[in-house]
């Protein structure tokens, strides 16, 4: 008999009475301050101890802020099974040991740590005689193990996490071996463009600066906004890769293919969705609606695609919105 | 009590005048050193002569005298006797026949034996003499609860088949019992019968004073109403325990009419998270209290959401709560012990019922094939969801069933009795049940959309002997199979968790319960379970959350994920005894008991799957001894006081046995009650109650701590619990227009996932629990009632912070102190109003049921935005009316 201890309550109660949930209206696409928005790790999978280069997105305004003073470091702490979020707390905490510190900036490079595989994927000590094997770390529904890095910036922290290449644990020698030969590693997406609609009118945008005439947009004109990234056959490829994936109840390979997120920022104007995407095998595109300010001025934009391998990209674009 | 009579004879004797002749010659005058002449006869052989039957002490006659004249042999033996002077026939036959009997040592003269005739008073004395009877003799009286006047006429049938009718005074009286529980049942010419219980013993006299409530009749009718209520106490076998009758507890508000709804108004019983349905008694887990129907272990008590309980109203006669500390009879649970007792079928006639209202519809019947055969159907089906679906649409445009978990459930039972004798039955039954819960929210982030399904199914058939002997003592056999199947499906953004279990349930609980000796009484068992399980899961290794889980409301599992499917097979046999010593003129009892229960749990892997490696099974065994004592005192009629002890055990439960999400080498989890009480009666019907208790839990199983745990380690047996109490009750029994009950618990209950950790709050925790019931009946078969409720909030540990996941785009909270703040204070006011209807001999009844009468916003969970920077509270049900309809017959 399977007992199901405080789930409904924790899981369903937010949607028991919608007239009775409070609107916290904070919507996450609006920038009005200095935030971390995204992380890339290039290549976006890699094996232990391969260099990797980190690039931080940092969302901020027109003002002259000083932007905050970035610190890169690998955790080095595995989570424990009774910790429910995606990161060992002592990382969070910055306690002594937890962490090893790689770089500053918004673009640091470090090697993936050697035993990468081993503190947060499948390998385990070999056990010594008398005591029970080891439980390896558990994967993702893509099959996938990552290797934590900590992000601080002025006493914020972001978390960012980087695929690591490791084998899987528990299989048979032939279905690893097909493993090895199927699987292609991850590649983070890329945005094709942004296309802006209103009215009738259509344009794409342009990366640029401020002043620079470009990006256009009427006061208040409610613009729909289209994402798009590249179709893809075959991966590698910069869009919705197919890739292989051990299914631990089947025990077999299984074919899937990249569900796409987009993440929309801005820092004026309002977004309907903050968050949009596609499942897996969707068109390569995702729209959303941003209603512009009544006032006029630049605002800037940034469009940040995910794949759910863990690969980012992104567009920034500024705005220039007139009456 | 039979009167025999005993008696004593008194005779004298005397020798004749001297005109009695005698058979020889007397000697010469004897010289002053020789032998006396004459030695009259010695009585050496006296027969007593039985108290004439004809004669009795109605009569007047308590004594009486016969003057016979005895001819007596030279050897002493009796040859003739002659009534000189009479004491009546009767009494003149049976002295002649004793003294026919009579040896004397025969008289002598000169030392010669020499036959003589005598003069002889035998006198008869009555004295009554007390034997014990195999009977029980059973008297009272019947009266108008409203007058206290005594109501003629009213027929009182037991299930025996005995009958009698009260006179004008009210008065009944029916002798000659066979011992035993029987059915009482009261009902006149166009009285709706209505029926409560009474146990009979060997050489005993019950006796019950009823109060019958007559409907009035300033509306015309001319029909009359009665509700039974028993006068005489209650006799509890356990020290602590609440039990409603299922009328009481069909109209309490709140309960939509669902007897067993009730027990979420008892002492001891935390409230429930809003739409979950589950017990928290004692501070204990809700899987932790078990629920037995008819000593049939069933999984839930309550339907999904704890709209309706699992059972049709009309099929229960009572339920209990045993919040802790009961005797040897149950087990397997740390908790508490929920007895829904089914009704006795033994009505004559057809009765049955049909009820529609905004949750479901039901439907059930009760009737007699044949003498001493019975029959009882009842089968209920939701309609909440199709209600809620086309009206929804009335208050707001959002399509209700995206956002709100609507159940959908039935459940079903059928019974058949047979009454093999006095006293001895057979029956053989099923119960069935099931629920679904599907919803989904789909938004336009695939990573915020969540889809959720739940199911459960369980099915039990049993077959019960029951016999009571004349002696009053008690068999009774109980057999049962049955089966479980749950699933679960939680899909968050991309990780999704499924979890499947088919259990297969067999038991046996066979006990004897009866005197063994003045003043003690016996209770031997066995009870035995045995459950098969075959589950699979996948998913979340974080989900479902388990209690000590250091989260907040509406944070995504964890994205690890994993796959197992295993069997476990959990068994145990236990055999129990209980002696009930009574003293003091069974004022004090004290009652030991014990309970041994060896446990084998079988689990099919022992390692999560590795390549094509075969599975390799564990199988662990364990064996305790569970000791029971309890004790109550009643010190006046009034007051009386009560202590208990129990060591109980569970073992694990099959989902904590995978060697993926658990750990298959789990042990038994043990518990310790201690608790001591006082009861007071203020006046008749009219009791409070005060109870102190503390549970001590150990060996409970929580998420292994460690960094790098073992393999097939996900669970330690490293938690332990402590629960400290105290509940007080103030209960009316319904004596005139009203019934009720106030009851209040102060509890602290806490935890701690290993001996090295600090204590915490457990997540079930409720310091406050108050509640206040009562039903007022204002006479034309209007009924109005109420109930007040507050309870402090559940623990939740607070958000000091959060960090952004740039992986999945979303932030995490960063979490202080486990369970160190509450949700605030819940307050809800209930109103229930019904009015009923006698249309022949049938009933109808309107009603409606408003909860949260006073719409009062009730926080039931903290939610976040979504940088955990706000924060805000999600209120419970705003007031939530009912109405329905119940026409029984």
């Amino acid at each position: 008999m399977v007992t199901f201890r405080n789930a409904i309550p924790l899981f369903t109660l937010g949607a028991l009475v919608s007239g009775c949930k409070p609107d916290l209206d904070d919507r996450l696409s609006l920038v009005d301050e200095p935030r971390i928005l995204a992380i890339r790790a290039e290549p976006a999978e890699a094996r232990p101890g391969t260099q990797v280069s980190y690039t931080a997105l940092l969302g901020q305004g027109f003002g002259a802020e000083t932007p905050p003073a970035l610190s890169w470091s690998f955790c080095a702490a595995r989570k424990p099974l009774a910790e429910l979020g995606p990161v060992a707390s002592a990382c969070i905490e910055g306690q002594a040991g937890a962490l090893v510190a790689f770089g500053e900036g918004a673009e640091a490079r470090g090697a993936l740590p050697k035993d990468a595989c081993r503190s947060f994927g499948p390998e385990v000590p070999a056990p010594q005689p008398g005591e029970p094997a080891g439980r390896p770390v558990d994967p993702d529904e893509t099959g996938g193990f990552f290797q934590p890095v900590i992000l601080r910036a002025d006493g914020d922290v972001s978390l960012g996490r980087t695929r690591v290449s490791c084998a899987i644990a528990g299989v048979t020698p032939e279905v690893l071996a097909e493993f090895q030969q199927r699987y292609v590693p991850n590649s983070n997406p890329a945005l094709a463009g942004v296309v802006a609609s209103w009215d009738g009118a259509e344009i794409a945008l342009e990366p640029g600066d401020p002043g620079s005439g470009a990006n256009r947009i009427p006061a208040g004109a409610s613009v729909r906004l289209r994402a798009s990234w590249p179709a893809c056959d075959a991966a590698p490829c910069a869009g919705s890769e197919p890739y292989v994936v051990f299914d631990p109840e089947d025990r077999a390979l299984v074919e899937k293919s990249e569900a796409i997120r987009v993440a929309w920022f801005a820092t004026d104007g309002a977004f309907d969705h903050d968050r949009t995407g596609r499942e897996a095998g969707g068109e390569p595109f995702s729209d959303n609606r941003w209603t512009a300010p009544e006032v006029a001025g630049p605002v800037r934009l940034w469009v940040v695609i995910r794949d759910d391998r863990g690969g980012t990209g992104w567009l920034d674009y500024v705005l220039d919105v007139r009456n | 009590m039979n009167r025999s009579a005993a008696l004593r004879a008194l005779f004298a004797f005397s020798l004749l005048s001297p005109g009695l002749s005698l058979a020889a010659e007397a000697p010469p005058s004897p010289a002053a050193d020789e032998k006396p002449a004459l030695v009259p006869p010695n009585l050496v052989h006296f027969v007593e002569a039985p108290f004439p039957e004809s004669e009795s002490e109605a009569d007047g006659r308590t004594d009486a005298a016969v003057i016979l004249r005895i001819s007596i042999s030279a050897t002493g033996e009796v040859v003739e006797v002659d009534v000189v002077e009479s004491g009546g026939e009767a009494f003149d036959r049976a002295a002649e026949e004793a003294a026919r009997q009579f040896v004397f040592e025969p008289a002598t003269s000169g030392g010669t034996p020499i036959p003589v005739r005598i003069g002889y008073r035998y006198e008869f004395v009555w004295r009554p003499q007390l034997e014990k009877k195999t009977t029980a003799d059973f008297v009272g009286s019947v009266r108008d609860r409203a007058t206290r006047q005594p109501v003629a006429g009213v027929r009182v049938t037991l299930g025996s088949g005995a009958s009698a009718v009260t006179d004008e005074a009210g008065a009944f009286h029916i002798d000659d019992l066979e011992p035993g529980t029987w059915s009482v049942a009261l009902d006149g010419p166009g009285f709706v019968p209505v029926s409560t219980e009474e146990s009979f013993e060997a050489s005993h006299v019950v006796e019950a004073l009823y109060e019958v409530e007559l409907a009035s009749g300033d509306d015309g009718e001319d029909d009359l109403d009665f509700e039974i209520v028993v006068a005489i106490p209650r006799v509890k076998k356990q020290v602590v325990s609440t039990e409603v009758l299922a009328d009481q507890g069909r109209r309490v508000p709140g309960t939509q009419g669902d007897v067993l709804k009730v027990v979420e108004n008892m002492p001891g019983v935390g409230r429930a998270a809003a739409g979950s349905g589950s017990l928290v008694v004692w501070g204990a887990a809700p899987q932790d209290t078990r629920v037995y129907v008819d000593g049939i272990r069933v999984p839930r008590l309550y339907h999904d959401g704890g709209y309706r309980s699992v059972l049709h109203s009309d099929l229960v006669r009572s339920v209990e709560l045993f919040p802790g500390g009961y005797g040897p009879t149950y087990g397997r649970g740390l908790g508490g012990v929920v007895l829904v007792q089914q009704r006795r079928l033994d009505e004559e006639g057809t009765h049955g019922s049909a009820d529609l209202n905004g949750i479901d519809a039901s439907l059930s019947s009760r009737t007699e094939l044949a003498d001493g055969v019975h029959f009882a159907i009842a089968a209920r089906r939701s309609h909440l969801h199709s209600v809620v679906g086309e009206t929804s649409s009335l208050f707001t445009k959002d399509d209700v069933a995206d956002v709100v978990p609507i159940p959908r459930f039935w459940d079903g039972q059928a019974r058949l009795a047979l009454q093999l004798g006095a006293g001895e039955m057979v029956e053989v039954g099923g119960l069935l049940s099931s629920d679904r819960l599907d919803h989904s929210l789909v938004a336009s982030d695939p990573a915020l959309s969540t889809r959720r399904s739940t199911g459960l199914d369980f099915h039990r058939v049993y077959a019960r002997y029951e016999n009571k002997s004349q002696n009053g003592s008690v068999t009774s056999v109980t057999g049962s199979f049955g089966g479980d199947a749950s699933s679960r499906v939680d899909t968050v953004g991309s990780t999704s968790t499924s979890i499947e279990d088919d259990a297969a349930i067999y038991s046996l609980r066979a006990s004897w319960r009866g005197p063994v000796a003045d003043s003690v009484i016996m209770e031997v068992g066995v009870d035995a379970d045995f459950t098969s399980s075959t589950s699979t899961r996948r998913g979340s290794i974080g989900a479902p959350p388990r209690e000590g889980d250091a989260t907040v409301f509406g944070r995504p599992p964890p994205d690890q994920i994993n796959a197992d499917a295993w069997d476990t097979t959990i068994g145990s046999v236990a055999p129990y005894a209980q002696l009930d010593f009574g003293f003091l003129d069974d004022r004090l009892h004290v009652i030991p008991g014990l309970r041994a229960e060896p446990y084998v749990v079988q689990t099919s892997r022992s390692t999560p799957k590795v390549g094509d490696l075969p599975a390799v099974s564990i199988v662990r065994a364990d064996a305790v001894l569970e000791p029971r004592l309890s004790a109550r005192f009643a010190i006046t009629p009034e007051l009386g006081v009560r202590a208990a002890y129990g060591v109980y055990h569970q073992a694990p439960g099959s989902d904590d046995l995978s060697a993926v999400f658990g750990t298959p080498t789990l042990g038994l989890s043990r518990a310790e009650h201690w608790l001591a009480g006082a009861t007071y009666r203020l006046w008749e019907g009219m009791e409070i109650e005060l109870v102190g208790f503390t549970t001590r839990s150990e060996e409970l199983a929580v998420r292994n701590p460690a960094t790098s745990p073992a393999l097939a380690q996900a669970l330690a047996q490293n938690g332990e619990g402590r629960t400290m109490g105290g509940q007080l009750m103030l209960r009316q029994d319904k004596i005139g227009p009203f019934f009720g009950w106030l009851s209040y618990s102060l509890v602290k209950s806490e935890r701690r996932d290993g001996p090295d950790q600090a204590w915490r709050l457990f997540d079930y925790d409720q310091r406050h629990v108050f509640t206040a019931v009562g039903s007022f009946d204002l006479g034309a078969g209007v009924e109005i009632g109420g109930r007040l409720r507050m309870a402090s909030g559940f623990p939740r540990t607070p958000v000091v912070g959060s960090y952004y996941d740039a992986a999945s785009d979303a932030y995490q909270p960063i979490l202080g102190e486990r369970n160190s703040i509450r949700i605030p204070w819940f307050l809800s006011a209930d109103v229930r109003i019904s009015k009923r209807f006698t249309i022949d001999k049938t009933e109808l009844e309107l009603y409606a049921d408003v909860q949260n009468v006073t719409n009062h916003r009730n926080p039931e969970e903290i939610v976040f935005d979504p940088s955990y920077s706000h924060a805000d509270y999600i209120s419970g049900f705003p007031i939530l009316p009912m109405a329905g309809a119940r026409w029984s017959w």
